[in-house]
């Protein structure tokens, strides 16, 4: 058995090594993801913080501001960690094929200003955790799978410039409240919404 | 050798003395020459001395060999003999008379020749910690008197044979470490009399073997480290009641643990960890009253650590880490008095420690990191518990200040604070931790100084104190722990020099101070004792002078092991052109916002493994050469804000990797190569503040993963390209302002509808500016410069009630072309707001 005795002193080593719950976060999920073109071989979790790991952007107190993974042909899902990047402002992960859920923890993410999730595999909710996104300006989730209704919770982003949930298999209503009075119906094309939520006459889960 | 080994030797003895009255000289001469012409095959060992022909009448007395009382070999004992070969050449035919085999520990090869099924009267066989390979031969099912047989610690591989279930006798079988595969259970009976097996560490996949529920006098069962998957048959726990030590660790089992798992009430070790096992732990477990060892890390249990685990008085280890346990820990863990070993790491454990927890004087180990603990560590736990070895309880909210009874733990070798909040300053008192191997503190909130006691621990190899806010000077004394391999002190309020005994420190590997105050100038001998360093870090604000000819003209030059350098936000000067030697494992270089001077040579083009070359922010002067066009292994390249001249040589398109390019703020000349177009990687390009001149080159468009552009402040001329229109990924930035482009705004721009910074202004552009820009949505919100860089250039910028005026207009113009009628306003709105701004009184225009 001593090689289990090994391996675990190894863990305890080099979590020793490894510093900040960012870090922990980023490489958690690049053992989420399958990297067919090796863009996240810089990630080495030995490093002091993931600040010099390509495709990672921080700012001067070291902390992940943006996370540049569009178009790098990456699968798998996200998972609860990325809740741990709280100083992300950019979540930039399109034209990917990761699929699985949306961890709710990326309501956590409370500095993002922009989150594209676009094109890739995601299914099941939008979970409404993003109701507490109150920085986000830009929320693109259009070409996946998701499912269920567009979460109420969501009117209240008054920041909110951008909302793209086109071609995925969303069901119910459109909000009409705060930001949503200004989005164009192309945003939600290609889903089985059900129009403009007409308030006081028909549930906003109608249809589901 | 086990006590039961030992009396089935006795047991053999009698049983060959009574057996076999008369002798044999024929037959045991012929078991001589056989022993001799193996020993003659085998490579010399002096173990086998006494093997020769001299005494060929009396093979009786040679060393290994024992006899039967009619003066044949009954017993071959050749364990830990340091014998190699193989046993090929043994000729079992001859030994019509053994009983007993024993070659446990040599160097034998080969495999086990099917041939051993002629010592028919074979009862113990042991080949275990040899180097035997190939499958186990089917024949070995012949030997059916066997009632001991090890094949441990092989290199065995194939199938189980299923003819082993012709060993109706056998009490022992021990088939670990090998490379076994999964046999067609159903073909193997039940063992009536095992009371010993293993299978531990083989290939076994597939369920449950099934013929291991019905060997009744079972008393140990091994099977961890294999492959096996589904639930534990119920069987199991219903009929190997004699059962005493079950493990079963790292498989994938699943499922619930049956309550009938209590019905193995003789179990003292129960090994579950790394398996797929569900819900809860059972509280029922403790009427398993005798057990000491119980394992059931790494699966799925969730809810409460039962608090009847405290009536398992016997219990030595209990190992509950990487599960969802979330309760308190219960203080009836405290009364199991003959705890050595105790982890419950890896959950969501809340709470403080229970005060009981200090009677568990006999704790070597505990492990508590990664849950959800809080409270104080109070003096009366640790001067109880002196006997650690390893304390970890990092990850947690502990708080309050660090006992100086943290100093009685001197058995310590690991102590793992890391990630608290734990306040006030490091106990003097820890410098009498003479054992430790490791000492983390970083990531809570010391403050004082670094005690100057912890020269004392001369055997540490790691030392994190970062992220704290330690202050005062680094103690020279650092210098005295000879054996330090990693040392973090970064990021506190350290300030002061770094020591020169940081020198002595010659098998440092990493080292990292930055984010401090440290100023002044680095130890002038620091690396040239280490040609083992491989990361080092210093970026402070403060550090100056140059770099030390230890670092730079020895190490840098000569460490062919030096994978990483930061230097990056220093003060650090003095001429780089020579100062690098060739690293050829060297794959990140940063030293960015320096003050160095000199010249890029072309030896960086024999850095053959260099993925990040920033070098931006200094004062680096002369040319780009063309042999940076052969690190073609580059993800990024910073070359920004220096004082580079000429071209930007053509060779740079071979670098097909890089992502980031920035060559901005020099003075480089001449034309964009067009041998950007084959960067086709490229994210971010930044080549403004030069003076390029000629046209954009349209081949950017190849460039098609481009999110930022930044060809802004040259002197660049013509049309721009309608091809950029085609960079539909663009996001961050589109910046052609400050030159001398001109024509018209391509309508293919109406496309980039991600861009959220884009800015032509500062050229001679002309014509309308396309209506498809409404497309770009994502635009940021900043009107000012927005409508700033739109306007006019040649006309003064509008102020005050004009320019708010055109504010106005501008944005309800705006939003009179969104691309969907509905999201347009009503055309009556809209007149209303024109005709409502013009009113002289109203003091507010309605800008937003």
């Amino acid at each position: 058995m001593s090689f289990l005795s090994i391996l675990c002193f190894f863990l305890c080593f080099s979590s020793a090594l490894s510093t900040n719950s960012e870090g922990n976060a980023l490489h958690a999920l690049r053992t989420r993801l399958s990297d067919p073109n090796n863009v996240l071989q810089s990630w080495d979790p030995t490093l002091v913080n993931p600040c010099t790991w390509f495709h990672v952007t921080c700012d001067t107190s070291n902390h992940v501001v943006r996370l540049d993974l569009g178009n790098s042909n990456v699968s798998g899902t996200l998972g609860p960690e990325l809740g741990e990047l709280k100083h992300l402002q950019y979540l930039e992960l399109y034209r990917n094929n990761i699929g699985g859920k949306i961890p709710k923890e990326l309501g956590n993410l409370d500095k993002l200003i922009s989150m594209d999730l676009y094109g890739n595999k995601f299914e099941g909710k939008i979970p409404k955790s993003f109701a507490n996104l109150k920085s986000l300006r830009f929320l693109r989730l259009n070409d996946n799978k998701l499912t269920g209704s567009i979460p109420r919770e969501l009117t209240t982003l008054s920041n909110l410039k951008i909302f793209d949930v086109s071609h995925n298999d969303l069901c119910g209503t459109i909000p009409v409240d705060g930001p949503f009075a200004s989005f164009p119906m192309e945003s939600f094309a290609n889903n089985r919404l059900n129009g403009p939520e007409l308030k006081g006459l028909v549930s906003y889960d109608f249809g589901c | 050798m086990t006590t039961s080994h030992r009396a089935f030797i006795i047991f053999l003895h009698v049983f060959i003395l009574t057996s076999f009255p008369c002798k044999t000289a024929s037959s045991a001469r012929i078991e001589a020459e056989a022993l001799l012409r193996w020993k003659n095959s085998l490579p010399p060992s002096p173990s086998l001395n006494s093997w020769s022909l001299r005494y060929i009448k009396n093979p009786c007395r040679w060393t290994g060999i024992h006899c039967n009382a009619r003066g044949l070999v009954s017993e071959i004992d050749l364990s830990n003999a340091s014998l190699s070969g193989t046993i090929e050449n043994l000729d079992f035919n001859s030994f019509p008379h053994l009983t007993s085999l024993n070659l446990n520990g040599n160097s034998f090869n080969g495999s086990i020749p099917s041939g051993i099924d002629s010592l028919s009267r074979l009862v113990f066989l042991d080949l275990s910690n040899n180097l035997l390979a190939g499958s186990i031969p089917p024949e070995i099912g012949n030997l059916t008197e066997i009632r001991y047989i090890g094949l441990y610690n092989n290199y065995l591989e194939g199938e189980i044979p299923y003819q082993i279930g012709n060993f109706r006798k056998v009490e022992y079988l021990n088939f670990g470490s090998n490379f076994l595969k999964t046999p067609d259970w159903s073909r193997i009976p039940s063992f009536p009399l095992l009371k010993h097996l293993s299978f531990f560490y083989n290939e076994l996949r597939l369920g449950f073997p099934g013929f291991i529920s019905s060997c009744l006098n079972l008393t140990f069962l091994d099977l961890s480290v294999n492959h096996l998957t589904g639930p534990v048959p119920e069987s199991l726990f219903n009929n190997l009641e004699k059962l005493e030590y079950l493990n079963l660790t790292a498989n994938s089992f699943e499922g619930p643990l049956s309550a009938n798992l209590t019905k193995l009430s003789k179990l003292k070790d129960l090994w579950l960890g790394n398996n797929s096992f569900t819900v809860y732990i059972l509280d029922s477990i403790s009427l398993i009253s005798d057990l000491r060892i119980l394992e059931l890390f790494n699966n799925s249990f969730q809810g409460n650590i039962p608090a009847s685990l405290g009536r398992l008085r016997s219990l030595e280890r209990l190992d509950l880490s990487t599960n969802s346990l979330n309760s308190t820990i219960p203080s009836e863990i405290g009364r199991c008095t003959n705890l050595s070993y105790l982890a419950l790491a890896q959950n969501s454990v809340t709470g403080s420690l229970p005060l009981s927890l200090s009677n568990l004087t006999n704790l070597y180990e505990l492990g508590l990191s990664d849950n959800s603990l809080s409270g104080e560590i109070s003096s009366h736990f640790l001067s109880n518990w002196t006997k650690l070895t390893s304390l970890q309880i990092h990850n947690n909210t502990f708080t309050g200040e660090l006992p100086s009874e943290i100093g009685l733990l001197t058995n310590l070798s690991y102590l793992f604070l890391y990630k608290n909040a734990f306040s006030g300053s490091i106990p003097r008192s820890i410098g009498n931790l003479l054992n430790l191997l490791a000492l983390d503190l970083s990531t809570n909130h010391f403050s004082g100084e670094i005690p100057p006691t912890i020269g004392n621990l001369t055997h540490l190899l790691i030392l994190q104190l970062y992220s704290n806010n330690l202050i005062g000077t680094i103690p020279p004394v650092i210098g005295d722990l000879q054996w330090l391999k990693a040392l973090d002190l970064s990021t506190n309020r350290l300030s002061g020099q770094l020591p020169e005994s940081i020198s002595n420190l010659v098998h440092l590997t990493t080292l990292y101070v930055f984010t401090n105050n440290l100023s002044g100038i680095l130890p002038r001998e620091l690396g040239r004792n280490s040609y083992s360093s491989a990361r080092v870090s210093f970026s402070n604000k403060r550090f100056s002078g140059e770099l030390p000819p230890g670092l730079c003209s020895d190490c840098f030059k000569n460490c062919t092991s030096l994978t990483r350098v930061r230097l990056e936000g220093n003060h650090f000067s003095g001429n780089i052109s020579d100062a690098f030697g060739v690293h050829p494992k060297l794959k990140f270089l940063s030293v960015s916002r320096n003050q160095f001077t000199g010249q890029l040579t072309p030896k960086w083009g024999q850095y053959e493994q260099l993925t990040n070359f920033q070098m931006d922010h200094n004062r680096i002067s002369g040319v780009i050469p063309a042999e940076i066009g052969n690190l073609t292994q580059l993800h990024v390249l910073t070359l920004d804000s220096n004082e580079l001249i000429g071209e930007v040589p053509t060779e740079l398109g071979n670098l097909n990797q890089v992502f980031s390019l920035s060559l901005g703020n020099n003075q480089l000349n001449g034309e964009i190569p067009r041998s950007i177009g084959q960067l086709t990687s490229l994210q971010f390009l930044d080549l403004s503040r030069n003076k390029f001149t000629g046209n954009i080159p349209d081949v950017l468009e190849n460039c098609e993963g481009l999110q930022s552009l930044n060809l802004s402040n040259n002197f660049l001329l013509g049309d721009i390209p309608f091809e950029l229109g085609k960079l539909l990924r663009l996001q961050y930035f589109l910046d052609l302002s400050n030159n001398s482009l001109s024509g018209v705004i391509p309508l293919s721009f109406g496309k980039l509808n991600s861009l959220e910074n884009f800015n032509l202004s500062h050229n001679n552009l002309s014509g309308r500016i396309p209506s498809a820009l409404s497309g770009m949505i994502t635009l940021q919100n900043d009107p000012d410069t927005f409508l700033k860089d739109l306007l006019d250039q040649r006309l003064p910028l509008p102020t005050g009630q004009i320019a708010e005026e055109v504010v106005f207009v501008v944005t309800v113009a705006l939003s009179c072309t969104r691309s969907t009628p509905e999201s347009r306003p009503h055309m009556r709105y809209v007149a209303q707001q024109l005709s409502a701004n013009t009113q002289p009184y109203l003091p507010e225009p309605l800008d937003q």
